[in-house]
């Protein structure tokens, strides 16, 4: 058994090749991490910040299968010959928080930690009790967990790991899936989680980060670029902001569009008109009907009432037709436009020359082991095949790194020259700061200017 | 202990489910069938775990086959050696032929009934659990099907994306094969990460359950009145 008596953590020459050779990330020579460190780690999207995160749970290679060379300590044991070592002592919180449900019941959900660790049903059921209290979940305690929002998930998730009081708390990209309200209540929950604790975030929006984080790794696939404390961390590196342009001939009118679900009205009178050449922004908060709005202008969903005015006067029995013609709509997650597993295949019949040009040697590569960036460039590009006049955008940065949202203004910019009326849908206020003529807030039910 | 309402154990349910379904296939008259349908509905409906109106439904479904079942295999029969002709509503009918037919029709139908109504009957996660603490089924097992129940969920919404982004595409709805890559990729990103959340929350063959599914006296009395209920008719008949 390799033993090397030092820091909470040694990562020691370690390599991971992902199978088949599809990726590999190198961290060369020693690198530590003491007791009680808060540590933001930062990179482009593909340069490794998960794939630490899961050698530094005992993940690799037990669950994520590659080649591994080298090595990562804890405590001077080795995690990759004893992957229990870790096991009860480090939590990780993942970006997905569907997939990290396990249970039926928020209850048994908030119990699993404690009952890996065998502690009395009585005493887990008075823990519950008294961590639901201090947090206010109290009426989610008799909830089933299918029915919650994402962010109540997230919630949910992240008290079922800090239940278990872990001494090392990793988060990968926690509030990739949430509003802002429900990000900052998520990382006040962390921020009055015991100081002593180690942390370890991966996380694109430092706004929240602030004041928590001691130290920063930045990294790429050859290991660490830099190590610095948090002092010298760039929080802010502005946006290129896009200049206004004259607005082109109005391309669509949505007058009084009111939509319900079963259980409520979420859309009560929206209107909103959109021009060539122009950028709109929507933000809101989760579940108060941006994505629903985006899918019926685009003309996936056909039944709302109110009106949807477009450029021409299409007869009625052809309209959705047309506009689905007209009109694309991007998806929050870039895969989800994917449907073949080659770039050639993906790109026939695109209309952007310049992505054209950026996947020419990548024709044969699948979609799917593109970087994320490449990934969002890619499915812009399909969802503007047909010369869309309209894009519609839905949580365009999610996943995405700084330098990939500075490439993806630039595209937003040339499709905006090219005549392209867009409209994005976005959590992230500076990305619609930066981008946007024009910012709307969905508020009950409707639009807001800002 | 909290949670759902205690009742009977979900192990016992599916224990009866193969209960009830070998006593069907053994059955030796259509009478008896018949008897075992109604009482094992009958306490699933007492018991608030069905509600009859679910069961009517289903079995109004059913006569359609059955019925078919029955002119079919009554047409296609032959004589047995002990054949008599009996007389009903003014026609000539083959008494062999028609228990028969009746036999294979009722038995076809009352084993759908027990396996549709059980399959609903029974909460799965429970079951789960039931399993893990009475049985000492691996925990690692257990929680992986919690998770693939769970996952319904996220493959409706999964295909209901990619219909969206192959509408956007071609303005149609996509042909079947569309969704195999996507979906493919998607499920497996789904159990990767549900198989990061199992482990890293230091999953144990020891542990706790907040919610005991330990079989208790009523559980197995329940039990001892089903069999009971399925054997004493056997015994009549003997």
């Amino acid at each position: 058994m390799a033993i090397q008596l030092e820091a909470l953590y040694n990562i020691k020459d370690f390599r991971f090749t992902y199978p088949e050779g599809a990726h590999t990330i190198t961290w060369q020579g020693n690198h530590l991490i003491q007791e009680g460190e808060r540590i933001l780690l930062t990179g482009a999207s593909g340069s490794g910040k998960s794939t630490l995160l899961y050698g530094l749970m005992g993940l690799i290679p037990e669950i994520l299968y590659g080649k591994v060379e080298g090595d990562i300590f804890f405590r001077g044991i080795s995690i990759i010959e004893n992957p229990e070592i870790v096991k009860g002592k480090a939590g990780l919180i993942l970006q997905n928080p569907s997939a990290q449900i396990l249970c039926h019941s928020v209850r048994e959900e908030l119990a699993y930690g404690l009952e890996n660790k065998n502690i009395a049903p009585k005493k887990i059921i008075d823990e519950i009790d008294e961590w639901a209290e201090k947090f206010g979940i109290e009426y989610l305690l008799s909830q089933r967990t299918n029915s919650l929002s994402g962010g109540e998930k997230q919630k949910i998730t992240l008290l079922s790991i800090l239940m278990t009081k872990p001494e090392i708390l990793m988060l990968d990209e926690p509030t990739a899936f949430l509003d802002p309200i429900s990000a900052k209540e998520i990382m006040e929950i962390i921020r009055q989680y015991d100081e002593d604790k180690t942390l370890l975030f991966v996380e694109h929006n430092l706004d929240f980060l602030k004041g928590l984080i001691t130290r920063n790794l930045d990294l790429d696939i050859n290991g660490i670029v830099s190590d610095r404390s948090a002092e010298d961390i760039i929080w802010h590196s502005p946006l290129p902001q896009l200049n206004k342009t004259a607005k082109g001939k109005m391309l669509m009118q949505l007058e009084d569009i009111r939509f319900s679900y079963p259980e409520k009205e979420i859309l009560k009178g929206v209107d909103l008109l959109i021009h060539e050449s122009e950028i709109i922004g929507i933000k809101g908060r989760n579940g108060s009907g941006k994505s629903t709005l985006l899918q019926i202008m685009s003309g996936l969903k056909p039944k709302f009432s109110g009106n949807i005015l477009l450029e021409n006067n299409i007869p009625k029995g052809k309209f959705r037709r047309h506009l689905q013609s007209m009109a694309g709509l991007l998806f929050q997650d870039p895969e989800n436009h994917f449907l073949y597993h080659k770039v050639e295949k993906e790109l026939e019949g695109n209309d952007l020359q310049f992505i054209e040009n950026e996947f020419a040697d990548k024709k044969n590569q699948s979609p799917f082991t593109l970087s994320e960036g490449q990934k969002r460039r890619l499915s812009t590009a399909i969802c503007y095949q047909g010369n869309k006049k309209l894009l519609f955008l839905d949580e365009p940065t999610f996943g995405q790194d700084f330098l990939n949202k500075k490439k993806l203004i630039s595209l937003l910019d040339k499709l905006r020259n090219q005549g392209t009326g867009i409209v994005i849908v976005s959590h992230d206020n500076r990305f619609l700061k930066a981008a946007c003529e024009q910012i709307y807030e969905l508020k009950n039910g409707k639009l807001v200017k800002e | 202990m909290q949670g759902h309402e205690k009742g009977i154990n979900d192990l016992v349910l599916f224990g009866l489910t193969f209960i009830y379904t070998i006593a069907v296939l053994i059955s030796p008259t259509w009478q008896i069938c018949i008897y075992w349908v109604v009482l094992s509905q009958l306490q699933l409906i007492l018991l608030g775990r069905l509600r009859w109106k679910l069961v009517l439904i289903f079995f109004l479904l059913l006569l359609i086959p059955g019925i078919s079942l029955f002119i079919t295999s009554y047409l296609h029969l032959k004589e047995g050696f002990d054949s008599y002709s009996i007389i009903i509503w003014g026609r000539v009918f083959d008494h062999y032929r028609l228990t028969q037919s009746l036999y294979l029709a009722i038995r076809a139908t009352a084993l759908s009934v027990i396996s549709f109504s059980y399959l609903i009957a029974i909460h799965y996660e429970r079951l789960i659990y039931s399993l893990i603490q009475n049985l000492h089924f691996p925990v690692i097992w257990g929680y992986a099907l919690l998770v693939a129940f769970n996952s319904a969920g996220n493959i409706q919404s999964e295909l209901k994306r990619i219909q969206h982004a192959a509408m956007m595409r071609f303005s149609r709805k996509p042909l079947f094969y569309f969704y195999i890559i996507p979906l493919l990729v998607s499920a497996t990103r789904y159990s990767q990460q549900a198989a990061m959340s199992i482990q890293s929350r230091g999953l144990s063959q020891d542990k706790s359950f907040i919610q005991s599914e330990k079989l208790r006296f009523y559980d197995l009395l329940y039990l001892f009145i089903n069999l009971t209920g399925i054997i004493i008719p056997l015994i009549y008949l003997v």
